[in-house]
């Protein structure tokens, strides 16, 4: 019976190593959710989906169109481009992080090309020392990846690692502004540490 | 974890830098229009929605 799943809303029973047990949405993978959007236009995996990427997607588009307004009508949009377009997933294709970051990089392409007016000023003297297209895409995916992956935390791991690693405390102030123990600090910087790495490392193989 | 694993993962962790992120009020607007009890944030804003859309995103 490998290989099986019977569904029951939220939850799937599933065989796993000789016996069956229940895999609830949030253990379901990215891939599994864009397909159960896909064949039952399943709002949970939808809602489970926007849980997991709705930051990593605000980041990336708040990056490309600046405004803050602007970025959340963007966002919506992409997440309704989701929905309808999941059925076009295709898992062979790629990992489902990576479709989800270019519907979000398409969606704040739009919104760029709507605002921007067409240049008709002389070419400049010097090239452009900033990032380009590709170089900045690539940047963009790759704080996509880690966002997505930080969010994916228990909330108490997220805290430490934000805290470290976003705001550049130390793990003694980490621990005074959390209001715990610094060893408990060691304790989850390095579970965190080691559960992004292998969801990194498994996003660098997939993607 | 290999101590170099580790560093690769604190390096990747500084070059995102933390993400600017939607308002809470968003977050939860936004759930509460894809279950169909609210109206989602830019129909709050009274913004035009059209096209197929998840349950609720009207």
């Amino acid at each position: 019976m490998n290989g099986m799943a019977i569904d029951y809303g939220q939850a799937a029973l599933r065989a796993r190593a000789g016996r069956l047990v229940f895999v609830s949405l949030s253990d379901r993978s990215d891939e599994e959710l864009l397909e159960l959007v896909a064949s039952r236009r399943d709002s949970r995996a939808f809602d489970e989906l926007y849980d997991r990427y709705s930051r990593a997607v605000f980041a990336v588009v708040r990056r490309a169109v600046r405004d803050q307004g602007r970025s959340e009508d963007v966002v919506q949009e992409a997440f309704t481009s989701v929905w309808r377009a999941a059925a076009g997933y295709r898992r062979e294709r790629g990992s489902a992080a990576g479709w989800l970051y270019a519907i979000a990089r398409n969606a704040a392409s739009d919104a760029l090309r709507q605002r921007r007016p067409v240049s008709v000023g002389d070419p400049p003297d010097q090239a452009d020392p900033a990032p380009g297209p590709d170089e900045r895409a690539a940047e963009d995916f790759e704080a996509f990846q880690v966002h997505a992956a930080v969010d994916s935390l228990p909330p108490r791991e997220r805290d430490v690692i934000e805290l470290a690693y976003f705001d550049g405390l130390s793990q003694s102030e980490v621990a005074g502004k959390l209001g715990i123990p610094l060893g408990t600090v060691k304790t989850r910087t390095r579970s965190a540490l080691a559960r992004l790495s292998e969801r990194l490392a498994v996003e660098r193989v997939v993607g | 974890m290999s101590e170099q694993g580790m560093r690769s993962v604190e390096e990747r962790l500084r070059a995102a830098g933390r993400a600017d992120a939607p308002p809470d009020s968003y977050g939860q607007l936004a759930r509460a229009a894809a279950l169909g009890a609210e109206p989602k944030p830019r129909e709050a804003r009274g913004a035009k929605a059209d096209g197929a859309k998840p349950p609720g995103w009207k």
